[in-house]
């Protein structure tokens, strides 16, 4: 099952009204995944059109996350994944990217940079 | 060959006549005689004169005394007139002093006649057996000799017992006289002969003597000549002889059987009879406990031999050693092979010292090497390793079984030792960084740290008394017997122990002495630069761990504060790009402030990391070759947004030929944005010009303001952290006070400069100089 929502995985209430809020304006359909194992299941469940991956989740590592869904199999693995992350110190753009992610934006930031992010890989699967 | 006279036809009846006969008929025979069978071949007519059984003739060797000590016999005739072949005869040769009956004899110098010798009185049992053994019952013996000296003795014997008349009696008296003179001659003849022939040989050993090199050599020159036919040969060096004594003999050369015995060491009671008196050893047979300690007797058998003959080698007042014949049969030494192994004892002593002296250049020459190729090694040393395995090869060539590295806890106790690194002699090696410290609370090491001795040798762990049985057992379950001890010192404590063992007790040579003394220093110096390090190596991984601690800390701080942050910057832009709905002028207006201020606080927490990063020294730079005007005109475009709100002109005058400079473009725009924004901030109205130029071999590029300028007073305050300029006006401008801070700082890690120029109400100008690339 394919779908054409955005799935948010993040556990900061406040962080995901942000771009619930993003979303809401794009007329984008945003699931929301407090932990790394939710999101799995919801990948399972029907594949997004794109993940904002938070880093520090309460069970597994973000990245850890996006090195699952990366060996799941095919449309799944291929999704772009937008790491969306307060880790913001030198090399960890570099991990995140190593990890498997598409693309790095660090918290905080601003709304034109997050619906640039999404207009650039939306646009690209279509 | 001689013209054998027929027997003459006298009677015995023994008359005068007949006897004068006789004299004068055997008198030319005598006087041509060559040989001792000719001697006795003369002989014959009164053999058959008298019809006796058998004549013999026998050699006397004297002692230095002149004593007669030895008879040889040196030829035989039978009754029939023919020689008997020595070779059926059994002791050619005999000691006087074991048949007393016959040294009286001799000694009396006079004729001996016994008719009978079953019941004369002076017989002893011995010589009866010996007179059946031989089968006669009388006999004449006739000691030869002329004036003092000692030639032999002629004897003829009966089966049946005889009577010797007055005639006979006289006629032997004079038969004495004559056959001495002819012995004389003859002995003096082949004694020159034998002296010649002596010399001849000593010649010839001297010459090979003299060219040997080495002990081996040395022995080889001997072996090659030497009479006695020996079973073995050695050469044994006194050490530390005290014209009385040594202490103990080595065997430094061996030859034939037992060379495995080559380096050994003799206790100093078996050199004494050699040291002291300087004499030649006998010994006929080393089954004869009354020869030698049973202990010799042992040996002895063990090794194979049962008779030898030790020379004494003298070199002026110096006993060096002894030269040793061995027999595998028990054998005695006649006078003339002692003269003959005194003769190349001489030779041998003067070739020893010469060698002695060579192999002691050549010993010392090797110590040296030795010692140069251990302090290489240990100069090469990384690690504790390194150190035990520099001894690797000294240890190889002394047969120990290890080589050991303790390390001494510092304190004020000295009692704990941790073992470092164990080499051993198959090669293996064990490091033991992180080993169990053993206590040291023996009496032995104790004694030896308070003692401060630095080189301590046990010969023998089980008998040597400054062990006590604690360390004792200890070195038994380690398989210890022996072992040199370094102890360590540097840097004015005790550092460690190094610690060479050997699985048997031995002795420690002057020589080993002399290469572990002159170790010392370096090794100490060695082990003790590489405590210093392990130490320093520590505190550096406790940095380390602090400074690890330090980044997790801004990491996560960083990670806290950015978190929060998002909502207040991220929720403020939704609602001030619309996506909530209107909003009236007055809500824009303060929505926007929450922004600012959020915007305001995320420059700090960037701030406050870099500044940190800055000083940890953890800040990496990404150096390219680039023009300085790319990053110059991003920072610009970013604070034309700040210009703009504020109605201040921001003008650029960037240079379109400029040197590339090796610089971190994000940085360099960094400080540039961070210069434009002040500038911008401090100024209400005017302009803000961005200036770069090349000057020289440096690139510079200028932020230029007409803003309230800044006090010279204040100059060398700005780019210190958390500084702004005191003034309530100044309050207002907000920011922490750290971008000029962190624009010093990078600027530095450019190898660049940044200065200021400016005075109150004349706005300021701040200079960014970079070194171009040549």
């Amino acid at each position: 099952m394919s779908g054409s929502h955005i799935l948010y995985v993040e556990d900061n209430e406040s962080n995901v009204l942000v771009v619930q809020r993003v979303c809401e304006h794009l007329g984008l359909p945003l699931q929301v995944a407090t932990n790394a194992s939710d999101a799995i299941t919801s990948v399972l469940e029907s594949c997004p059109r794109l993940i904002l991956m938070d880093v520090s989740l309460p069970d597994v590592d973000g990245l850890v996350a996006t090195n699952m869904i990366r060996n799941l199999k095919a449309p799944i693995a291929s999704v772009p994944i937008i790491a969306l992350t307060a880790s913001a110190m030198v090399g960890d753009r570099e991990r995140c990217l190593a990890a498997g992610c598409n693309d790095y934006l660090a918290k905080p930031f601003q709304v034109r940079a997050l619906v640039g992010i999404l207009e650039r890989y939306l646009n690209n699967g279509d | 060959m001689m013209q054998v006279p027929d027997p003459p036809s006298v009677s015995r009846s023994g008359n005068r006549r007949s006897l004068v006969d006789l004299l004068v008929q055997i008198d030319s025979d005598l006087l041509r005689a060559q040989t001792a069978e000719e001697i006795l071949g003369a002989l014959r007519p009164v053999l058959a004169y008298y019809q006796a059984q058998r004549a013999k003739l026998h050699f006397l060797y004297t002692d230095a005394h002149n004593r007669p000590t030895e008879a040889r016999l040196v030829a035989s005739l039978r009754q029939d007139g023919s020689l008997e072949p020595l070779s059926n005869l059994p002791a050619l040769t005999f000691r006087l002093a074991e048949y007393p009956f016959v040294a009286r004899t001799v000694e009396q110098r006079q004729p001996y006649f016994i008719e009978n010798i079953f019941t004369h009185p002076d017989i002893d049992e011995q010589m009866l057996a010996y007179a059946r053994a031989a089968d006669y019952t009388a006999i004449i013996a006739l000691p030869l000799f002329v004036h003092e000296r000692w030639l032999g003795f002629l004897s003829l014997d009966w089966q049946q017992a005889q009577h010797f008349n007055d005639a006979t009696r006289i006629f032997f008296k004079t038969l004495q006289t004559n056959v001495a003179a002819v012995v004389a001659g003859y002995r003096s003849y082949i004694e020159r002969e034998e002296a010649h022939r002596e010399i001849e040989l000593l010649y010839r050993i001297g010459s090979a003597v003299n060219a040997a090199q080495t002990y081996a050599e040395l022995i080889q020159a001997v072996a090659r000549y030497a009479p006695m036919h020996p079973y073995s040969l050695s050469i044994t060096h006194f050490e530390n002889y005290d014209l009385q004594n040594a202490t103990y003999a080595e065997i430094v050369a061996v030859w034939g059987a037992n060379r495995d015995r080559l380096g050994t060491r003799i206790p100093d009671q078996a050199l004494l009879p050699l040291s002291m008196h300087r004499k030649p050893v006998i010994v006929t047979d080393t089954a004869d406990l009354a020869q030698v300690s049973p202990a010799v007797s042992e040996t002895s058998r063990a090794r194979g031999y049962r008779a030898f003959l030790s020379v004494p080698l003298t070199y002026g007042e110096t006993v060096l050693g002894a030269l040793n014949f061995f027999s595998d049969k028990p054998r005695d030494y006649s006078a003339a092979e002692q003269r003959l192994a005194k003769g190349i004892a001489d030779l041998v002593a003067v070739a020893m010292d010469r060698i002695r002296l060579r192999e002691e250049s050549l010993r010392s020459q090797a110590r040296t090497e030795c010692i140069a190729q251990i302090n290489t090694a240990l100069l090469l040393a990384t690690d504790e390793a390194d150190i035990v395995r520099a001894f690797a090869s000294y240890a190889a060539q002394l047969g120990a079984v290890s080589v050991s590295l303790s390390y001494i806890e510092p304190g004020d106790t000295l009692k704990v030792m941790r073992l470092a690194a164990v080499y051993s002699k198959d090669g293996v090696l064990t490091n033991f960084p992180l080993a169990t410290p053993a206590v040291l609370n023996g009496k032995f090491s104790a004694q030896l740290l308070k003692r401060g001795e630095q080189l301590v040798c046990v010969e023998d762990a089980q008998t040597d008394p400054r062990l006590d049985a604690q360390e004792r057992a200890a070195l038994v379950d380690y398989g210890i017997s022996a072992m040199a001890s370094m102890l360590l010192h540097s840097g004015g404590e005790w550092v460690g122990v190094l610690n060479m063992n050997w699985d048997h007790p031995r002795k420690f040579h002057e020589d080993e002495r002399t290469v572990f003394e002159a170790i010392l220093p370096p090794l100490a110096s060695v082990v003790g630069r590489r405590r210093l390090w392990l130490k320093q190596l520590e505190t550096l991984a406790q940095l380390r761990q602090l400074d690890r601690l330090k980044d997790e800390f801004l990491s996560n701080m960083s990670h806290e504060l950015r978190t929060p942050l998002n909502a207040i910057i991220g929720l403020s832009d939704v609602i001030l790009q619309g996506m909530d709905g209107e909003l009236t002028p007055r809500m824009h207006n303060d929505v926007q402030t929450i922004y600012n201020a959020g915007q305001q606080l995320l420059a700090i927490v960037n701030d406050v990391l870099d500044i940190a990063k800055i000083e940890a020294g953890t800040l990496t730079l990404r150096f390219a070759a680039i023009n300085i005007c790319t990053p110059l005109r991003e920072a610009l475009e970013t604070a034309q947004v700040m210009a703009t709100t504020k109605g201040i002109s921001l003008i650029a005058d960037l240079s379109a030929q400029l040197p590339l400079v090796r610089a971190d473009a994000n940085r360099i725009r960094q400080v540039a944005l961070n210069l434009l924004t002040n500038a911008i901030k401090f100024t209400d109205r005017g302009t803000v010009t961005l200036s770069a130029y090349a000057e020289g071999d440096r690139v510079i590029f200028c932020v230029r303001d007409e803003g309230i300028g800044i006090d010279p007073a204040h100059h060398c305050l700005i780019f210190e952290q958390f500084r702004q300029v005191e003034g309530s006006l100044h309050r207002r401008k907000g920011g922490a006070g750290l971008g000029l801070a962190i624009s010093k700082r990078l600027v530095e890690l450019h190898q660049g400069k940044i200065r200021l120029v400016s005075a109150l109400g004349k706005g300021a100008t701040f200079y960014v100089s970079l070194p171009a690339i040549q």
